[in-house]
């Protein structure tokens, strides 16, 4: 298939779509803010998500219009006033339990976008695609209304309300690519069944031959494994596009709710393996629990659901996160494989205490898995999304990176960022690595590289 | 003849008082002259029951033990309202 002057990603609304791109902007108001807000309240209103009721309910809140109207009259511009309008709610949300902090993000979303639901400028009489960081209810209903040709989004949740709209107004849909590759104005198409963007016609040969599985040769005839990393229970549609199985189920977000983490059963039998990382212990990791004996209660309590799950299927690995010491190996070892009988327990190389006792800590792991962001930040001080992934690939941390691998007698791959990057894939393939956890949206890409490996 | 009102009540709803509760909460008290302030007891935090801003605000989880205060001819009318609103658990289950 082909792949030049692709992007894939994930296919959430299918069909085919073609236009011109169209970005939020901001622009000025002419007129009257609060009479605008009036008319967005009653837009949001024919929503029926319980997050629209309740911004529209907001926007007639005379709590907010007072807040409003004191930071319009210091000068701020109207998104600006709006984010400080509503940033005590935020604040507070966020300051509270998950639950709460997951509810102010949706109602950020929609807030981020709200001043420009009335002002959306673009020329009528042409196709367009809307393309964005992700799609509020409200705006959702202004593309079915406009007659966009399609949307192209860095996230949105396949269940999520605005999705529906979406689907219900038959607009093909692509979401997990940064809008930062497209420029406002130019003219892109995109497939919403295969998930791919294009700013050429799509075709039949993108169609034909979109690799599948999990194992792939190298030129030299050596065998790659290429794994996902995932995050959600409904990323269950990259493993069933691809065929293969997950190097990094991340289960942070899932212990947010816990109905959630029951839906990582959905993936017990993917092949070859799901390995599930345990979450990070730590107190970001629960909202604003100030008792700190009932996060410690609450964490062991999710530890052991999550440890449940895992030994309800044989393809399910435990992964742990941060181990620096043996010590610690052998006390997670004591209590997954001695007490709880589940025996694929690996852990993670993410440390320099990691590397430097790796020899004593793997005895007790099945398997290792390298996670080159925290290890690069912890080796290099920066922090984590503050340098580029093409930083990581010299000599230096290829000195650490084989250093890994030799010392590993059990298998070891690789599931950070390195590894969803086309030249750090190519560097870590030069180091001798044969098996990867990559983002889905860089899987084509992947096996594309590995196939190509000469080396 | 001005009352008032006042009476603690439990949230037994497993999200506590997020978007469609405090929707909720700020509607059905919206229909009544009293004035009407429900007051988180943990951290006595104090909203107007009326603005879905405020309600929301207090951002109380399940368990949260809240104080209705209402004041005004509708006050018992009022409290009971919002309490059977409560206890009903918003209707979520």
């Amino acid at each position: 298939m082909k792949t030049e002057g692709r992007l894939f990603g994930k296919a959430l609304v299918g069909g085919r779509g073609e236009g011109y791109v169209v970005k939020l902007k901001e622009v000025k108001v002419d007129g009257d803010i609060f009479s605008q807000l009036e008319k967005i309240s009653k837009e949001l209103k024919s929503g029926e998500d319980v997050i629209s009721q309740f911004v529209a309910g907001l926007l007639e809140d005379e709590l907010f219009k007072e807040r409003l109207r004191k930071v319009l009259e210091l000068g701020f511009d109207v998104e600006t006033s709006i984010k400080l309008a509503i940033k005590p709610l935020i604040d507070r949300l966020k300051s509270e339990n998950p639950q709460f902090a997951y509810r102010a993000q949706e109602i950020e979303d929609i807030f981020s976008q709200l001043g420009y639901i009335s002002l959306f400028n673009f020329e009528g009489g042409k196709n367009y695609i809307f393309v964005g960081d992700t799609l509020s209810v409200a705006l959702a209903l202004k593309l079915k209304k406009e007659g966009f040709k399609g949307c192209i989004l860095k996230h949105l949740k396949r269940d999520s309300h605005s999705a529906l709209i979406l689907s219900n107004a038959g607009i093909p849909t692509v979401v997990g690519i940064d809008p930062e590759n497209f420029k406002e104005g130019e003219y892109l198409y995109l497939d919403g069944d295969l998930g791919v963007v294009s700013r050429e016609p799509i075709g039949p040969e993108d169609e034909v031959g979109q690799k599948k599985g999990y194992k792939f040769k190298t030129k030299g005839g050596e065998e790659v494994e290429i794994l996902l990393n995932l995050d959600f229970p409904d990323d269950i549609y990259w493993v069933n596009r691809f065929s293969t199985g997950v190097g990094l189920f991340r289960t942070e977000y899932l212990f947010f709710f816990d109905e959630e983490i029951e839906k990582l059963k959905n993936f017990s039998g993917v092949e070859p393996k799901v390995i599930i990382r345990a979450f990070d212990v730590g107190g970001d990791k629960f909202g604003g629990e100030r008792d700190p004996m009932r996060l410690l209660e609450d964490m062991l309590q999710k530890f052991n659901k999550l440890l449940d799950i895992v030994k309800s299927s044989k393809n399910f690995q435990i992964m742990i996160p941060m181990i620096s010491f043996p010590e610690q190996a052998k006390k997670f070892y004591d209590y997954i494989v001695v007490n709880k009988g589940i025996e694929n327990l690996g852990f993670m190389v993410e440390t320099p205490m990691a590397v430097r006792y790796l020899e004593e800590i793997q005895p007790y792991a099945k398997f290792l898995s390298v996670g080159t962001n925290d290890l690069w930040s912890l080796y290099t001080g920066k922090s984590r999304g503050s340098s580029d992934i093409k930083e990581q690939v010299n000599d230096r941390f290829g000195e650490v990176l084989k250093e890994i691998l030799s010392k590993s007698k059990v298998p070891v791959s690789v599931c950070g960022a390195l590894a969803s990057d086309a030249e750090g894939l190519r560097f870590l393939l030069k180091l001798g690595y044969r098996s990867f956890s990559v983002s889905p949206s860089f899987f084509v890409k992947a096996v594309e590289i590995v196939e190509d490996f000469d080396g | 003849m001005v009352k008032k009102v006042i009476i603690e009540v439990e949230l037994r709803n497993r999200l506590g008082l997020h978007a469609r509760p405090s929707t909720m909460i700020a509607n059905v008290a919206s229909n009544f002259k009293s004035e009407i302030f429900i007051e988180r007891i943990s951290d006595g935090m104090k909203a107007n029951a009326k603005s879905v801003f405020g309600v929301m605000m207090l951002a109380a989880p399940k368990g949260e033990v809240l104080r209705i205060e209402a004041e005004g001819e509708d006050a018992e009318e009022a409290v009971k309202a919002l309490v059977d609103l409560i206890n009903r658990g918003f209707d979520e289950d």
